[in-house]
């Protein structure tokens, strides 16, 4: 049985936005990420925003659009999370799985590398007179021929990995076959029935992965992914794509960075911007400006507005015991930015915990969002295991 | 830069003595409950520390207020925030001195470094930053940042942004947000990410790391107060487990 995608099925056609390389990051438009399209397709490229997807996200979204087999030009960590490994697997009969599966925990148990995978997987196959026969494309072959397809289900067990059991010894293998041989159907030489079945390589990441790569092997659902806020908040509106816009020209119009309450009405949207324009801050790096901090970026001053109204907020909670904010630091709050943040402002703004970043320009020399990979640096909210994330937007061009 | 040629490695003393500081000011962090990382800023040509700093996080509500950040902003901003010094205010919050409880450094004043075995021999006077003479201290001189843990991505893009700023010594690493190596080179380089040579820069990590990571311990054996609770449930699963967390520079 072969579960592998057709080598002769079409690849389908990958957006041009999405075809990455090393040195760039993965963008995708955001007209794929909104729950309802949005009534007024923008025309020019400048008003177009991207998400700037760290490598595993992007796999998300392309993986709920692509059948496998995967296009080939995608980026190298997405490839990776779609390797699969070879494994031997046998074809028991349903009323003897039990017993096997018994059998096989004893001399064959399954270990932390296939602990993603489960050990039964259900198969359908059609009897229809050709030797050797089976799947989809031998039912097709049957009709042609005017054999009616007789629904047969049986189920595979997974056995381990074809490499382990190349390193198997043969007392191991001669145990293996004798503890397998006359278990229900399973009879005659239990080796020679094992067959070749590649299986996901690694555990998914997310419930799309997982339906992907269901294909090939049935997988574990993670605990961290039942509660599906991953996927929650891939969802955009309508409303948050307008707002997008509303607040970069805000942004723009102040030559400021803005930290926006998403769920703020219009007037009290903005929370803290710097009160200093992002070109003075660059008169310092450049030396035309030699009097200021040159840690008071806008977007850190802009962190530290907002800890400031928490410490008033604070205050006021003190004197009258009414104040009932909870607010803790920047937390879901969208920060605006004309130029994408360095690897300072950005790694300030995962402290802060904001939930999204929107700029315009990149900063390919010094970028902290994935404009500097071409210089080997990558983008803060692409590193796993920190205590937050968030998400990044560019709006305009490519 | 100054015109004296940077001196580019610290004598293994020298970088005791600065890290011993450096771990006063962490445990200063500790009596109030901020995650305990210290840091002092050293100036080369007048072998003395500028400025101190250490987690105020919690106190400020400021998730940028990371040991490093503070010294630099006491070295050039009196003591204050980027926020307060933009906004004309001074934060009158406490800002990590107990009088009297070092006797090496306190509130940014200028004291020249003792050899060991020689620490009481301090000189009489002692002076504020800014009274060294006009950009002096701030502008010119070559500055190395002695921290008790390895800078987070954000302080070491920080560091780096510093142009005076020749050297980062570090103790313990940071595995989970270090910006030395750990996750993120902010300052280039592909060497050793314990010690490495960029440019004119040099980073070097591993002094007195067991002291650095001891006062972490003692830290999260109890609950980070400034932590959100949902975060705080997450570190039951064991000890040690989210040493660098939030505050963690």
């Amino acid at each position: 049985m072969s579960t592998s995608p057709s080598p002769t099925s079409p690849s389908p056609r990958l957006p041009t936005e999405l075809q990455t390389s090393n040195d760039l990051p993965t963008l995708l438009p955001i007209s794929s990420l909104l729950t309802t399209q949005p009534t007024s397709v923008p025309s020019s490229n400048s008003s177009t925003i991207y998400e700037v997807l760290p490598p595993g996200r992007a796999l998300l979204h392309l993986l709920s659009t692509f059948k496998t087999p995967p296009p080939p030009d995608l980026h190298p960590d997405i490839l990776e999370r779609l390797k699969t490994v070879q494994c031997l697997a046998l074809r028991v009969e349903p009323r003897d799985t039990q017993k096997v599966i018994k059998a096989l925990a004893e001399v064959a148990p399954i270990k932390g590398e296939l602990g993603h995978l489960k050990r039964v997987k259900k198969v359908t196959d059609y009897d229809n007179g050709i030797e050797g026969g089976g799947g989809e494309r031998d039912k097709k072959k049957a009709k042609v021929e005017g054999v009616r397809p007789k629904k047969v289900g049986s189920l595979m067990v997974l056995v381990m990995t074809k490499c382990e059991w190349d390193l198997l010894p043969q007392a191991s293998r001669s145990t293996f076959s004798s503890r397998l041989s006359g278990l229900g159907s399973l009879d005659g030489d239990v080796i020679e029935q094992m067959v070749q079945v590649p299986v996901p390589l690694y555990p998914p990441a997310t419930s799309e992965l997982r339906k992907h790569m269901e294909v090939y092997w049935p997988q574990v659902l993670h605990h961290s992914m039942k509660d599906g806020r991953r996927e929650e908040s891939n969802v955009l509106t309508e409303g948050d794509v307008e707002r997008f816009r509303r607040f970069m020209g805000v942004c723009e119009s102040a030559n400021d960075v803005i930290m926006v309450d998403p769920n703020g009405d219009y007037g009290r949207g903005v929370i803290a911007s710097s009160g200093k324009a992002e070109s003075q801050h660059q008169a310092l790096i450049n030396g035309s400006e030699t009097q200021m901090n040159i840690l008071q970026t806008p977007t850190v001053l802009a962190i530290q507005g907002q800890a400031r109204n928490s410490r008033n907020s604070q205050s006021s909670t003190v004197e009258n015991d009414n104040n009932t904010d909870t607010q803790y630091l920047c937390t879901g709050y969208e920060c605006y930015m004309i130029k994408e943040p360095n690897h300072y402002d950005a790694m300030a703004l995962l402290h802060a915990r904001v939930g999204a970043v929107i700029f315009k320009v990149w900063d390919k020399g010094r970028g902290g969002l994935g404009g500097s990979k071409g210089k080997g640096m990558i983008g803060v909210h692409e590193i796993d295991d920190t205590n937050h994330t968030y998400r990044v937007f560019k709006i305009g061009g490519l | 830069m100054s015109s004296e040629t940077p001196q580019t490695t610290l004598s293994h003393s020298l970088k005791s003595t600065l890290m011993s500081s450096a771990l006063h000011q962490a445990s200063l962090a500790l009596l109030k409950s901020e995650v305990p990382v210290g840091c002092v800023l050293y100036n080369l040509r007048l072998n003395a520390i500028v400025s101190v700093g250490h987690n105020l996080v919690n106190a400020t509500k400021d998730p940028t207020r990371h040991a490093e950040m503070v010294a630099w902003d006491r070295l050039v901003n009196r003591g204050m925030a980027s926020d307060g010094a933009v906004n004309g205010e001074a934060w009158d919050g406490d800002l990590g001195v107990v009088p009297g409880s070092n006797p090496g450094v306190e509130g940014g004043l200028t004291r020249t470094v003792a050899e060991p075995g020689h620490e009481g021999a301090y000189p009489d006077t002692i002076s504020t930053p800014q009274d060294e003479g006009e950009g002096g201290l701030v502008n010119n001189d070559p500055i190395v940042c002695v921290v008790t843990c390895e800078p987070c991505v954000m302080c070491a893009g920080a560091l780096a942004m510093i142009p005076n700023l020749v050297g980062v010594v570090y103790g313990c690493s940071n595995p989970r947000f270090g910006g030395c190596g750990s996750l993120v080179k902010a300052f280039g380089g592909n060497g050793d990410k314990d010690c490495c040579q960029v440019g004119e820069r040099f980073v070097e990590g591993g002094v007195k790391d067991e002291e650095g990571v001891e006062i972490l311990k003692r830290f999260y054996g109890r609950e980070n107060e400034g932590c959100p609770l949902e975060k705080r449930r997450r570190k039951e699963g064991g000890e040690g487990e989210g040493v660098a967390s939030a505050g963690v520079s």
